[in-house]
């Protein structure tokens, strides 16, 4: 009996270990949905631990807020930042990111995942759930057997154009004159 | 002074830079902006090392003490949507030692991707990934050697080349330009009814003041589709579908015998 609990305790902590949030990210789809995932975690320390889980330590997030009226705000931030400067949005907001479409470019150890995605904001005081679709940018980088983040890119759907056109890809024969 | 007004403006002046000049090149990139390359350690495993502008411009400053260096982007897949782009691509990087004259060359795979900030771009994010040689980059991200592929009987097939690739003359997933093509895309019927429907929908075929360029990829199976329009207006856009939309089926275009995917510049009235 107790040679197989010690078995068990030590079958558990093998999965832990080195498996983040019992995830492996072996694969893009892994990193992207885990990405996801923290995203929508409301407690700040816990989503702190998610992202420094899923992200190299010197990633960044650059978002691009368009507008109708004004130039695009544009700003990077390292991962930490990003979550100590939206720790009062997260106190007012619940957050939750639902891929519609994703496209992947893909070299060896490094790769770039495009996904359309919509962001549902709930207003915990209100109850009311606001709406936007972003395109999402993830760059990825693998080693230690696992990839993670080293950068995401992102801008909000305009009033100008849909966000679909994000994804239009042009494939060009290019020389720098 | 830095002025770049769309995003390939950008990416060519950032290749372009002069890299003996400490500061050239870190003035293409955002505040924030951080540099990621994979390495690799003599077993093989892979490493990664994240730079600042200011570190990665102090890389290439050293670097030319001892080469000439030159970085040539080959081939890119672009996106782009508002005041964000992405520009995915081989580059070709030259060295040529200053002292023995020695000459070498290898690729990298760069995921680049540019913010608009007061009218110009920089780049906010740079991911760099050096050619394996065990893995070497496919012929259809790199122009020379796809154009050794195309030709593989010539003595290139000799070299050290460790294994050449043959009996790729096309690349089923390329998107070809109609002058690399051996026949273009055919519109079907007469010619009347072709400039009829673009006289319709206001789209010309050469460049034309007052209009915009866009393009459409005509697919191996002879469906039309729209490929970029990322300069047109959302009254453009929306045009440019539905004149997409009323085509009939093209005849594709044909390399080597074989139907590939074509794309095709056309302009449309502002």
């Amino acid at each position: 009996m107790t040679k197989s609990l010690s078995i068990l305790i030590v079958m558990v902590l093998c999965c832990r270990v080195g498996d983040g949030f019992g995830q492996t990210y072996s694969s893009i789809d892994d990193i992207v949905q885990a990405y996801y995932k923290a995203v929508s975690i409301g407690e700040k320390e816990s989503r702190m631990a998610a992202y420094e889980d899923i992200f190299i330590p010197s990633g960044t997030i650059t978002s691009v807020k368009t507008s109708a009226t004004k130039p695009s705000s544009v700003k990077t931030l390292s991962w930490g930042d990003l979550i100590r400067e939206t720790a009062p949005f997260y106190s007012d907001f619940e957050i939750n990111l639902i891929e519609n479409e994703r496209e992947v470019d893909y070299y060896l150890d490094i790769a770039t995942a495009h996904t359309l995605v919509n962001q549902r904001s709930l207003q915990k005081s209100t109850g009311k759930t606001y709406s936007q679709f972003l395109w999402i940018d993830f760059d990825l980088v693998y080693f230690d057997d696992r990839w993670y983040i080293s950068a995401i890119n992102w801008i909000d759907q305009s009033s100008r154009q849909p966000i679909q056109n994000a994804l239009l890809t042009d494939t060009l024969w290019h020389q720098s004159e | 002074m830095h002025s770049q007004n769309a995003p390939l403006d950008s990416y060519d002046a950032f290749y372009l830079e002069p890299i003996e000049i400490k500061g050239n090149v870190e003035r293409h990139f955002s505040d924030g902006a951080r540099i990621s390359t994979m390495i690799y350690d003599s077993t093989g495993n892979s490493q990664n090392i994240t730079l600042t502008a200011k570190e990665y411009d102090e890389q290439l400053f050293m670097a030319n003490a001892d080469f000439i260096v030159t970085r040539t982007p080959e081939v890119l897949i672009y996106r782009a949507y508002e005041d964000l782009a992405s520009v995915y691509s081989s580059v070709k990087i030259e060295l040529v030692d200053r002292e023995s004259g020695e000459a070498y060359s290898t690729y990298s795979v760069q995921s680049m991707k540019l913010v608009r900030k007061f009218d110009d771009w920089y780049i906010t994010h740079l991911n760099i990934q050096n050619e394996s040689p065990i893995d070497p980059l496919p012929a259809h991200l790199v122009q020379d050697k796809a154009a050794i592929s195309a030709s593989a009987a010539v003595e290139k097939e000799n070299n050290d080349l460790a294994t050449p690739k043959e009996g790729i003359p096309f690349d089923s997933a390329k998107v070809y330009h109609v002058r690399d093509v051996d026949e273009p895309p055919v519109y079907p019927g007469d010619v009347a009814s072709y400039k009829n429907m673009l006289d319709q929908f206001q789209v010309t075929t050469i460049a034309t003041p007052g209009y915009t360029p866009f393009i459409i990829t005509i697919g191996e199976d002879g469906l039309a589709s729209l490929s970029y329009v990322h300069d047109l207006s959302g009254f453009q856009i929306s045009r440019a579908e539905s004149f997409v939309r009323s085509m009939l089926i093209w005849y594709p275009g044909i390399k080597d015998a074989a139907s590939v995917k074509c794309k095709i510049i056309l302009y449309i009235h502002d």
